[in-house]
């Protein structure tokens, strides 16, 4: 999966100045990528470019014709049908082996009779990635899907990924500063800075070589490097 | 809660009193009255707007303001409510407000023929009579006081209820038209006139079925006021009616058909003169005395007629009395 | 308690009420029985009468339940058409919110003439009444995108019309509840405007019939009727809407 994004220009409709300016990205999959900035910096606006929700003003996205997915973490399942049902709607039959193990990665084998309503926040957010997960995709943009599972939960899940998807392309969107160090191929952080954002700061990651305890140290300083590149102070 | 009744009970009584007001005269001299008409404005109401218009009323020393009628008006409650000195009611109003205890007097009877008369062909049926009636479907207000005055004809025509079909009218024509229903009840000097040109314009001939003209005397527009101020004021109470009389004489006066034709224009806006000029004419045959009666004479037998069929179409109790309702004699 | 048994005691107590400021208001001030009918009288009337009139409201409920239902199907496929932009949709929305402005007595002479003064004109006025209200809350609803719920659906290119209609539908259940029920009442009232204007059925027609005659207690009876009968189809209403979207919450 290979999306190169080109001289993208981008601003809010009545805004005073462009949120973005001749932004250029490539993303080259497959493999586990992320975005990472301080709110309100447009990470949300330019997932939504990239999954071609929102055209930009000027500039282009371009593709090898992989199919691109956006999820995000306020999204919820029709109330009238049980989650089990409703996942089991949108997966195709071929694959309910594979659904039924990721709902048991996913720990939602004992609330599949449920409805979405009555499922905790974190359960919430496990089931709506896991339906993606079922979906044809070539890139998935996952903007903050976690963010209501516990740390633990979420390396779990991050770590089976990476490991069941091999040949897919995951764009990961989070503030965690230590999971998307230790996780990610690379990092696109978002600089410090007044004005439009004219480029992000690639900063290459561990992949998720190692385990997290044992790399405690790398991810300490990689994680440095990550907020020094968006916050602009070095510490 | 007593403060809430306290407050409760002085609105109460401030409406009670507002409803007392009325009398005392204005800067001029003249003394304040007001009349409520039946309906709203139009030929049956020529009377009652000449004599404002000429200043008949002026004359009496009385500054009287129209109020226009309405199907939600009813002329009986507010003299009780003390909206209205003074009020035009059919005879049915009448003796239905009586007979539920209405302080009510009749001062003067307007017309001396009921307007109500059914609309026909002529063209298909001939020259109807009530005999004639039997099989045809006719058109009634149930509830209304045509209701009663066709029972009454149907009586008077010794025709059984069953032999004729009857039709509960609405303020809708179309059943008319499309010849579902063959009579159609309509006041004469007004609505008949629009409804029997219609008529000729589509190539039929109108006729009129007069209850009247078969014996049956239902007794419609009258002056009426309450008790109280019958009793109380009886000097305002007779040369309001004075005033009206004359003012219902001189209205109706050929002489004057031109005068009052110009007057009435002025009310009924929207109306051609041509229409208003042929209402007035239409008036004068329902207004006009019967031969030895006077001008708005108040007529005895058709209350008593009119009491009759009310008791007999079950719309009144029987048992009330005419004679503290109609007042004596005009002064 | 029960909710229909509740509504229906609130209505009494509300009627009861009335009648005591209608009647302290008549002694107060000295009414004649013509303009106010004492207690006896309208008992001695609902009495009397109690069967003719139960009659004629259950003939107006059948009316106003008829007319809720074709109402609520009709705005439902008419919202569904309205919410596109084409221009036919804003062709059906102006149109919608232009007839909503006419009051139905206006329009009334035209349903009696081709309808006539039976069932079908007074089912064609109860619908109209309660017609425009759903109209206008499902054209909002069927127009505003449930991003939430839709998102995934229209991502992965699962969105159909019907599946778009049913999110909207039900993720708005609240309000689809709320004027329903409010429109329960609307169809009563349609029911009875009919009977009124024209027909000589319902309880509509009854209460012209005692205008036309000034008996008010005929009138007062027919209002605890209508009160009553309103109270219970709203409560039903209500309580059908309540058990059927109880999965949902």
């Amino acid at each position: 999966m290979r999306l190169e994004l080109k001289e993208i220009t981008f601003s809010y409709a009545g805004a005073p100045s462009h949120l973005f300016d001749s932004l250029s990205l490539v993303i080259q999959g497959p493999g586990f990528f992320s975005l990472f900035g301080l709110s309100g910096c447009g990470k949300s606006t330019l997932s939504h470019i990239i999954s071609g929700m929102t055209p930009p003003d000027s500039g282009e996205v371009t593709g090898d014709g992989g199919i691109v997915l956006y999820a995000h973490a306020g999204e919820r399942f029709p109330a009238w049908v049980s989650i089990g049902d409703h996942l089991r709607r949108v997966s195709p039959p071929q694959d309910f082996h594979m659904l039924r193990s990721l709902m048991e990665l996913m720990g939602l084998t004992e609330v599949e009779d449920h409805r979405f309503p009555d499922l905790s926040m974190g359960q919430k957010n496990r089931a709506n990635l896991l339906r993606y997960l079922m979906q044809r995709f070539d890139l998935l943009v996952m903007d903050e899907v976690l963010a209501n599972v516990d740390e633990p939960s979420r390396e779990r899940i991050i770590s089976a990924l990476k490991e069941r998807f091999p040949d897919r392309t995951f764009l990961y969107v989070s503030h965690n500063v230590s999971e998307v160090a230790f996780f990610s191929r690379s990092i696109w952080v978002f600089p410090a800075g007044e004005g439009p954002v004219t480029g992000l700061v690639e900063i290459g990651g561990m992949d998720g070589r190692g385990s997290a305890a044992s790399a405690g140290g790398d991810v300490a300083a990689l994680g440095h490097r990550i907020v020094a590149a968006c916050t602009g102070v070095e510490r | 809660m007593g403060r809430l009744l306290k407050t409760l009970i002085s609105l109460l009584c401030m409406l009670s009193l507002t409803s007392c007001s009325g009398g005392g005269t204005d800067g001029n001299g003249t003394e304040p009255v007001r009349l409520r008409l039946k309906w709203l404005y139009n030929a049956s109401f020529a009377g009652e707007i000449w004599g404002v218009e000429t200043g008949l009323f002026h004359r009496e020393g009385l500054a009287v303001s129209l109020l226009e009628g309405g199907p939600e008006q009813d002329a009986i409650k507010d003299l009780e409510l003390g909206r209205a000195e003074f009020g035009i009611a059919s005879g049915d109003q009448v003796i239905r407000a009586a007979s539920k205890g209405a302080e009510v007097v009749v001062l003067a009877q307007v017309f001396q023929r009921n307007p109500l008369r059914w609309i026909y062909s002529r063209k298909r049926l001939g020259y109807l009579r009530p005999e004639g009636l039997a099989g045809l479907t006719v058109g009634v207000t149930f509830g209304g006081n045509d209701e009663a005055i066709f029972a009454a004809l149907l009586n008077r025509a010794s025709l059984p209820a069953g032999r004729v079909k009857i039709y509960g009218v609405h303020y809708d024509f179309s059943p008319f038209w499309k010849g579902q229903v063959d009579l159609w009840p309509v006041y004469y000097n007004t609505q008949g006139i629009v409804i029997a040109d219609k008529m000729r314009r589509n190539g039929d001939e109108p006729g009129f079925l007069d209850p009247d003209r078969w014996g049956v005397r239902f007794v419609a527009n009258s002056l009426v006021t309450s008790r109280r101020l019958a009793e109380e004021k009886p000097e305002l109470v007779r040369r309001f009616t004075r005033a009206f009389v004359k003012a219902w004489r001189e209205a109706m006066d050929e002489a004057n058909a031109e005068r009052l034709g110009s007057i009435l224009a002025k009310y009924e806006k929207g109306v051609s003169p041509r229409l208003i000029a042929r209402q007035i004419e239409a008036t004068r045959e329902l207004v006009a005395p019967r031969s030895g009666k006077g001008w708005c004479e108040v007529d005895r037998d058709a209350w008593r007629q009119t009491l009759e069929s009310m008791s007999a179409a079950g719309l009144v109790k029987a048992g009330i009395g005419l004679d503290g309702l109609l007042a004596p004699a005009l002064p | 308690m029960t909710s229909p048994a509740k509504r229906i005691l609130q209505f009494i107590a509300i009627y009861c009420g009335a009648l005591a400021l209608l009647w302290g208001a008549k002694y107060l001030l000295h009414m004649s029985d013509y303009l106010v009918p004492p207690p006896l009288e309208v008992l001695r009337y609902a009495t009397g009468h109690a069967g003719e009139q139960f009659l004629a409201m259950l003939d107006t409920a059948r009316v106003a339940v008829s007319g809720h239902l074709v109402a609520i199907a009709l705005a439902l496929a008419v919202g569904a058409v309205a919410r596109g932009r084409g221009t036919g949709a804003g062709l059906v929305r102006t149109a919608a919110y232009n007839l909503q402005a006419y009051p139905v007595v206006a329009l009334a002479p035209i349903i009696f003439l081709f309808l006539g003064d039976g069932f079908a004109a007074r089912l064609a006025i109860a619908t109209l009444i309660s017609y425009f209200p759903l109209l206008l809350s499902f054209i909002g609803i069927f127009s505003s995108p449930v991003e939430e719920v839709e998102h995934f659906f229209r991502i992965t290119g699962r969105m159909t019309a019907r599946m778009e209609l049913t999110i909207r539908l039900l993720e708005n259940r609240g309000k689809v509840a709320t004027v329903v029920t409010g429109t329960g009442t609307l169809s009563m009232v349609g029911a009875i405007v009919g009977e009124f204007l024209s027909t000589s059925q319902g309880i509509g027609y009854l209460i012209r019939k005692a205008l036309y005659q000034n008996d008010l207690s005929a009138i007062l009876v027919a209002l605890l009727l209508i009160g009553l009968f309103s109270s219970l189809y709203v409560a039903v209403v209500e309580e059908g809407g309540r058990r059927l979207l109880a999965p949902w919450r």
